[in-house]
């Protein structure tokens, strides 16, 4: 009776001195009482063993993907919060410090009013003022050029039907613009030809990055623009 | 040899992403959400062991990221950094909910609590490997305190003084509360199993036989 009371006793003592030097030996401390007692008692082996198998499977954790509706919200907040800056194309890579401007970034519709602006300024020069012959040759020899830089196979980077009203307009416009004023002529030579740049500009990038919506919708931006202006052209009759 | 080189090709790869992202290239933004989320929400899921919250915290740790990221000057590894500000976020979090268990401070009594005996079942353990469902669920009950040590510790691999530094404990403090954090886990992993999910204690245990006979400490 005494001996199953000395062992009992015993192995309390080796239990609670376990209990002590187990968090050290987890920490990976020498204790190598640990190992001994775990080999003579099933409860503080299962401890030990239960313990190491926790620690292995939680550091082996995979990972879980968070839902899609939190990058959209984060998306959405930093889009409220202008942190996102359009990436420059075509002209604007040109002008690296305008392009930080936001308005530089509106410089299509910008080119379009100032079209509208010298049209306008030019309806009050004098006519005399102006070589007609000179005048109407030079637009004719670019009118040609734009018609071989922008024709319609050229065009297929927008909508077909804009391009193709475009580009017959631009014919109406070229029969058209001899029963102008030169400083109309003039005007509008300038401010198509800008249209045509940047047409050209925004087209380049858009090919070599098809999938840059913004140069896309640049664009379509400077089509719908020179539609614009070939519209009020055409319309014109102060001749 | 791959793994270094690995690691090197992310960390170029993080650099060239934090420099567009300091831009404003929502591209980048982008790939830098996709390239640590998974990270970023598992450490915020294991810390808080709610959903929810973890979808929440998630954002706001990435709000936080992509609004100082024009600071981030490459001192340390970006990942290192992120991993910062996400367990901060964390905490911050969870001492705003006001839980107790969260603060570790010095009056903790962890190692003068006993290892509790189930006798009768003392020399079964669990076996073979614990599902992740099932491990995911058990840390997701642990009390905020010990899931953050545990989680930071076993699951992250930050050092004890690290954690202490995070936590503003002691490191005596941070090595109790992982003890316990593991051993309720060990509890909660038994309670959840079946009789037959339990093995027999290696063969031999001398005292196996006797233990019926401790009394519960």
């Amino acid at each position: 009776m005494s001996e199953v009371n000395f062992e009992l006793n015993s192995a309390r003592a080796g239990c609670t001195q376990f209990d002590v030097d187990l968090p050290a030996y987890l920490e990976g401390e020498d204790r190598p009482g640990i190992a001994r007692h775990a080999s003579e008692c099933g409860f503080c082996a299962a401890v030990l063993g239960d313990l190491e198998l926790i620690r292995s499977q939680s550091h082996d954790f995979l990972f879980d993907d968070p839902p899609a509706r939190v990058w959209a919200n984060v998306r959405a907040t930093l889009v409220a919060e202008g942190f996102f800056r359009t990436p420059k194309v075509g002209w604007l890579k040109r002008l690296p410090s305008w392009g930080q401007i936001d308005w530089v970034r509106q410089a299509v519709p910008l080119g379009a009013t100032a079209c509208l602006a010298l049209i306008a300024a030019a309806l009050m020069v004098s006519p005399g003022s102006i070589n007609q012959n000179r005048i109407s040759q030079s637009y004719s020899e670019e009118a040609a050029v734009s018609a071989a830089g922008l024709p319609l196979n050229e065009s297929m980077d927008v909508d077909p039907s804009l391009a193709q009203s475009v580009s017959a307009m631009e014919k109406s416009y070229r029969e058209h613009e001899k029963f102008l004023d030169p400083a109309v002529q003039a005007s509008y030579r300038k401010g198509l030809q800008s249209l045509d740049d940047s047409i050209r500009q925004c087209r380049d990038s858009v090919r070599k990055e098809p999938t840059d919506t913004v140069a896309r919708e640049y664009l379509t931006s400077a089509y719908e623009q020179k539609a614009s202006v070939l519209f009020a052209a055409l319309e014109y009759d102060g001749r | 040899m791959s793994s270094e080189k690995n690691v090197t090709t992310k960390a170029a790869s993080d650099s060239q992403l934090i420099a567009r992202a300091q831009s404003g290239d929502e591209q980048a933004f982008a790939a830098l959400f996709e390239a640590h989320k998974r990270r970023v929400y598992s450490l915020c899921l294991r810390m808080t062991g709610n959903v929810a919250e973890a979808e929440d915290l998630t954002q706001e740790a990435f709000l936080q990221l992509f609004r100082k990221i024009g600071t981030f000057r490459g001192e340390s590894a970006f990942s290192t950094w992120l991993h910062r500000l996400v367990v901060n976020v964390v905490l911050m979090h969870l001492r705003k909910k006001g839980l107790q268990q969260v603060s570790l401070d010095e009056t903790d009594t962890s190692l003068e609590e006993p290892v509790k005996r189930d006798y009768g079942d003392e020399d079964r353990r669990l076996i073979g490997s614990i599902d992740r469902i099932t491990l995911a669920r058990a840390i997701g009950k642990l009390p905020p305190g010990y899931r953050a040590v545990f989680v930071l510790h076993d699951m992250e691999g930050y050092e004890h003084n690290e954690i202490a530094g995070i936590l503003n404990c002691s490191v005596g403090n941070s090595k109790s509360q992982l003890h316990k954090a593991r051993m309720k886990l060990r509890e909660a992993l038994r309670e959840s199993r079946a009789p037959g999910d339990l093995a027999e204690g290696p063969p031999g245990a001398a005292l196996a036989e006797t233990s019926s006979h401790h009394e519960e400490r």
